[in-house]
């Protein structure tokens, strides 16, 4: 069911296309087939090792992210005092387009990997701090009372009752920051390196090659496809439990 | 079995209950009734050790309470169910938390599903359950860690008339098959003395007011019989009186 309905948008998405190919009979939107064939093409070749850059990249951002973001979300959400001091400095960083820093970032951090990894981490870093925080003061003391009662260590109460509280919304901060770090991922990537599917799209137009340009273009959505479904399955698979209550929601 | 001298609790400056003498035996119930914000929760968390006292000293079994007692159970208002858990599994996390083996983990949550009739259940999430059948999964988690004392925070608050008086049945029976002392909070005057041996009755000053025995107890057609009504109205009198002195 799932499968078809990737499926059936897919399908969707290249009829738009192949008409507008049709219907702008110019050389900068090419025949959907054409760039299907030759990405396949490239695939064997120079794409994949500017995907596999852009992959790690947005990889190693999103895992320190993770880290930093969660640990200190909890940390926040669960101790009121320092929550009151640090998060006026949050929310002033937040609504920042982090885009802006890059020039600071490529002085301070220098042209390579360093520096377009610190801007991703950025943007993912806050959306997952602010949520991981909020999901914890949502928690209600009679949780930590009753996991307490039954007398849990440490452990055993971020196993059982922290973890699993955060995690839909961390799946949810990461779907909307994720979208955000692959389009300032593809800005980053035109400055000071060679390798990148940013450079690589950059680098087709400029050769006025459409249909490698476009190549890349379905490299970065099937990227963005693989994120996308790869989050749904971890949610149907651990959060089962909200989209029951969302559905009992939308019954009554 | 409870031994509670002259307990202060505070929430940082402010004192949620003083002078608290409570005494209750084992195999016995008690009731603590009062109007809302008098402290009664507090009273029961700390016997649960989760508040520590400020004053005063609370023994169980002639032991200090300091953090949580292996053989407490606690029910709360909101049941203290977890979301994210089917039935199963939030049945099942008193006795995982104790590392209690597979097998073992297996048979007594079993039995004790059965035995509450909420085997078909096991796979719910809280979320598609009744408030009586939250009631009864939640009793059913606390049940399984075998608990010698177990302390209820208005337990049945949102449950309505009917059900409500069928799970307090059900209590007045696992309280006889298993030998539990039971200490429960509430602001109902009927469930006070349906469930309650000894009635606390609490003022909103966070003290004790009064004590009452309610020789009634243990008939689980207590509702039918005018005794009961009677008790009814003079646990209301003696609560009544309070709101006019405070």
């Amino acid at each position: 069911m799932i499968k078809n309905k990737s499926l059936y948008s897919s399908i969707i998405v290249i009829i738009f296309w192949y008409l507008l190919y049709l219907v702008i009979d110019i050389k900068v939107i090419p025949s959907p087939i054409d760039t299907i064939i030759e990405f396949f093409k490239l695939l064997k070749g120079k794409l994949i090792i500017h995907l596999s850059y852009s992959i790690f990249r947005i990889f190693l951002a999103l895992i320190i992210s993770l880290i930093l973001g969660i640990s200190l979300g909890i940390f926040l959400g669960l101790n009121k005092k320092y929550d009151e001091f640090i998060s006026p400095i949050i929310y002033l960083l937040y609504p920042i387009p982090k885009i802006s820093f890059l020039p600071v970032l490529m002085i301070i951090f220098g042209l390579g990997n360093l520096s377009k990894i610190i801007l991703i981490t950025l943007i993912i870093l806050f959306q997952i701090l602010v949520t991981t925080k909020d999901s914890i003061k949502e928690l209600k003391k009679e949780h930590f009372y009753s996991i307490n009662s039954m007398g849990a260590n440490n452990i055993q109460i971020y196993k059982h009752l922290i973890f699993p509280a955060i995690l839909p919304k961390l799946l949810t901060a990461l779907r909307i920051s994720i979208a955000t770090s692959i389009a300032v991922l593809f800005f980053a990537e035109n400055f000071a390196t060679t390798y990148g599917i940013g450079y690589f799209i950059m680098d087709s137009w400029i050769r006025v090659n459409y249909i490698q340009m476009f190549s890349g273009i379905l490299a970065i959505s099937i990227l963005g496809l693989f994120i996308y479904k790869s989050i749904d399955l971890i949610e149907r698979k651990y959060c089962r439990w909200i989209t029951l209550e969302n559905n009992n929601e939308y019954f009554t | 079995m409870i031994n509670v001298d002259n307990l202060k609790v505070k929430y940082d400056d402010y004192t949620a209950i003083k002078n608290i003498n409570l005494n209750l035996n084992k195999n016995k119930t008690c009731s603590i009734i009062g109007p809302s914000g008098c402290g009664k929760s507090t009273l029961l968390y700390s016997l649960a050790g989760i508040l520590k006292p400020f004053e005063g000293t609370i023994k169980i079994n002639n032991a200090y309470v300091k953090s949580n007692r292996k053989k407490t159970g606690l029910i709360l208002q909101n049941y203290g169910l977890f979301p994210w858990k089917t039935v199963w599994e939030n049945v099942i996390l008193g006795l995982k938390l104790r590392k209690v083996n597979k097998k073992e983990l297996e048979i007594k949550a079993t039995s004790i599903l059965k035995k509450l009739n909420i085997i078909k259940l096991r796979d719910k999430y809280p979320s598609q359950l009744s408030g009586g059948q939250s009631q009864r999964v939640a009793i059913a988690r606390t049940l399984t860690t075998e608990p010698d004392l177990l302390l209820m925070d208005e337990p049945f608050s949102s449950l309505d008339a009917l059900t409500r008086e069928d799970i307090q049945k059900f209590l007045l029976k696992i309280y006889n098959e298993n030998n539990l002392t039971i200490c429960l909070v509430t602001h109902n005057i009927e469930e006070a003395v349906f469930l309650g041996q000894t009635i606390y009755i609490m003022s909103k000053k966070g003290t004790i007011k009064k004590v009452i025995n309610n020789p009634h107890f243990g008939d689980s057609s207590l509702r039918q019989r005018k005794d009961f009504h009677s008790m009814c109205n003079h646990l209301r009198m003696i609560l009544k009186e309070g709101d006019t002195n405070d």
